[in-house]
């Protein structure tokens, strides 16, 4: 029989707040399938994490957005990663592959969404193990809004939207570290979102070829990443359909713009010859 | 034995009172005796007279002046300051404090040592190097001081920013090294370290270590790897990465000298570093002869590690020492 060593001295104690009493947060100690964070040790703790906001915003630019129509859920996004004027990344995956029938989209706080998503996965693994099925967007959109809720005001900054195929067809929700969980087939989110609807709304149609909603989407974020400066790096579009997600394209920015407005020749008025010369 | 009870709290010593015995120099001036100092001092506390205010009353009173005439002079004292704050209008930009109101102690736990880290993985190799200034403001603490630390065979975290914090990170990664390797009879691979990394320091989300950190090594296949962090744990694995006070110089070189074609592109594109590792090893040296000329945090000495199949070796370079 294999042993296994006591690691629970290595373990923090389980804190996950579940109130405020007036005098400020009080911390829960049962609540074994939350993650054990640590909090720091002062009075002021809305202080303290607005001294500590600085060191942790990482990836306040982005754009991202995701659609419903009649063949499954699009959904896109750029890839950079900036820490206010600094880029810090132009390669980010902000599309997480929950499991093959979900994706989440991340903007905002780059470790929040991210570790959030990979905590989602987990839970819908287990939900999955547990009840012999998938579980459905509507559900893992809720465990994720619920998490999210009991962190409201202790300053995570998430604003995903959860896309996928389930047992009813497809499923888009919006939610965020306010604690917003919106049903809809349409959305954009991030610093670009107003530029990417623009585009989205007026090329949307419910009726649509894979292909036809993949440049949309594509052309929406491109449009984004032109006029947002938060905004860049590669376009990565996504379709989820009955059989799980697939990724339709990954193009570099820089050499899509040549793809929408290719170079155009400029005509030669006179060919160049050489002077005359002075002699003879 | 009265000392000895007294220490026990068992009986306390009665406190004689002293009377001052009158020095030379002091003759001239009025002294209370010690019984009406501690008295006036009682009444000073309990009508909060500033203590020059009371100094002032001892001045300018008689030989032994009546706890009655201090009370007075110090309500008088109050009325005053009360008037004079009622003519002169508030300043700007300055906040009024209740008096009895204790200030709220600031807690700011961290402190920038400063520092320089650069991870480039290659097809079989990976190289990690920092250097080994130590710093806090405009002084330096020590021009020897390593940020990298050997967490698995071929597994290396090299991490600046508050030392206090990043000795902690490494003992929790060393620990919980020790445990994996104990339960599962294998050291851990560089990408289960790297999330263990990342998961380690989102626990303390609320609480950040100060630390960033860049992971390399080489992951199952053998391929270089390394893994690039923020202070919460977001990670990411890239070619190359630089992290710390220098980064923003020493990034943009990076890039110019071994940028890939983005792992995001569909089709996908080869993506691997065209440096042979002798090359890898002096372009790290170059960025960081070049950062030390523009970053105050950064010099002193550099130490690289180079993790390859042979193992790991370990190789220090000067850098400027101003």
């Amino acid at each position: 029989m294999a042993m296994r060593l006591d690691m629970s001295a290595l373990e923090t104690n389980f804190s996950v707040p579940c109130g405020d009493d007036g005098d400020g947060m009080y911390f829960s100690a049962e609540a074994p399938d939350v993650p054990s964070m640590v909090f720091p040790t002062c009075a002021d703790f809305d202080g303290f994490q607005a001294a500590t906001k600085e060191m942790v915003k990482n990836k306040k630019g982005t754009t991202t957005l995701a659609f419903i129509f009649d063949k499954g859920v699009i959904v896109a996004a750029d890839s950079r990663a900036s820490m206010g004027g600094y880029i810090s990344s132009q390669t980010v995956r902000k599309i997480i592959e929950i499991n093959p029938y979900m994706l989440g989209t991340m903007a905002g706080g780059a470790a929040d969404c991210q570790f959030w998503h990979r905590n989602l996965g987990n839970k819908c693994r287990l939900h999955e193990l547990s009840n012999k099925r998938r579980i459905s967007i509507a559900g893992a959109s809720k465990l994720l809004a619920n998490i999210l809720y009991s962190y409201r005001g202790m300053g995570l900054s998430i604003g995903t939207m959860i896309a996928g195929w389930d047992e009813k067809g497809p499923g888009l929700y919006y939610v965020d570290s306010e604690g917003a969980r919106l049903m809809g087939n349409r959305f954009s989110v991030g610093s670009g979102s107003l530029y990417a609807y623009g585009i989205l709304d007026e090329g949307y149609r419910f009726n649509m070829s894979v292909e036809e909603a993949g440049e949309l989407a594509r052309r929406a974020i491109y449009g984004a990443t032109f006029r947002d400066a938060a905004s860049g790096g590669c376009v990565s579009v996504y379709h989820v359909g009955p059989d799980g997600w697939k990724k339709l394209s990954g193009d570099d920015v820089g050499e899509l713009h040549y793809h929408y407005y290719p170079v155009q020749k400029t005509p030669v008025e006179q060919e160049m010859t050489d002077a005359p010369t002075a002699a003879a | 034995m009265g000392l000895a009870f007294h220490l026990f709290g068992l009986c306390r010593p009665k406190i004689r009172p002293i009377l001052t015995q009158q020095s030379p120099q002091s003759a001239g001036r009025n002294r209370p005796s010690r019984t009406l100092f501690l008295q006036h001092k009682k009444i000073r506390r309990r009508t909060r007279l500033p203590r020059r205010a009371g100094a002032a009353f001892f001045k300018q009173s008689e030989p032994s002046p009546s706890p009655t005439a201090l009370r007075k002079f110090a309500s008088d004292f109050w009325d005053q300051t009360r008037e004079r704050s009622k003519q002169t209008a508030p300043r700007a930009g300055r906040r009024r404090v209740n008096l009895g109101a204790q200030a709220m102690a600031r807690f700011d736990p961290y402190e920038n040592n400063g520092g320089t880290c650069v991870a480039v993985a290659g097809a079989d190799y990976c190289v990690v190097a920092a250097d080994t200034r130590l710093s806090v403001g405009y002084s330096i603490l020590s021009r020897d001081h390593s940020k990298i630390a050997q967490l698995a065979d071929k597994c290396v975290l090299a991490s600046s920013g508050f030392q206090g914090d990043i000795k902690a990170l490494q003992k929790n990664l060393a620990a919980k090294e020790l445990v994996y390797e104990h339960n599962h009879n294998k050291k851990m691979s560089c990408p289960a370290m790297a999330q263990l990394l990342s998961n380690t320091l989102y626990y303390k989300r609320f609480f950040p270590y100060y630390a960033f950190n860049v992971l390399g090594g080489l992951d199952s296949q053998g391929k270089g790897c390394v893994f690039t962090y923020d202070a919460v744990g977001s990670y990411e694995r890239t070619g190359y990465s630089a992290q710390g006070t220098g980064a923003a110089l020493m990034m943009p070189v990076l890039d110019n000298q071994l940028k890939s074609p983005s792992p995001l592109l569909l089709p996908a594109r080869d993506a691997v570093t065209p440096l042979s590792e002798s090359e890898a090893v002096d372009l790290v040296k170059d960025v960081f002869a070049s950062a030390t000329e523009r970053d105050i945090y950064t010099g002193d000495r550099l130490e690289i590690v180079v993790i390859n199949s042979s193992g790991t070796h370990r190789e220090y370079i000067e850098l400027r020492k101003d």
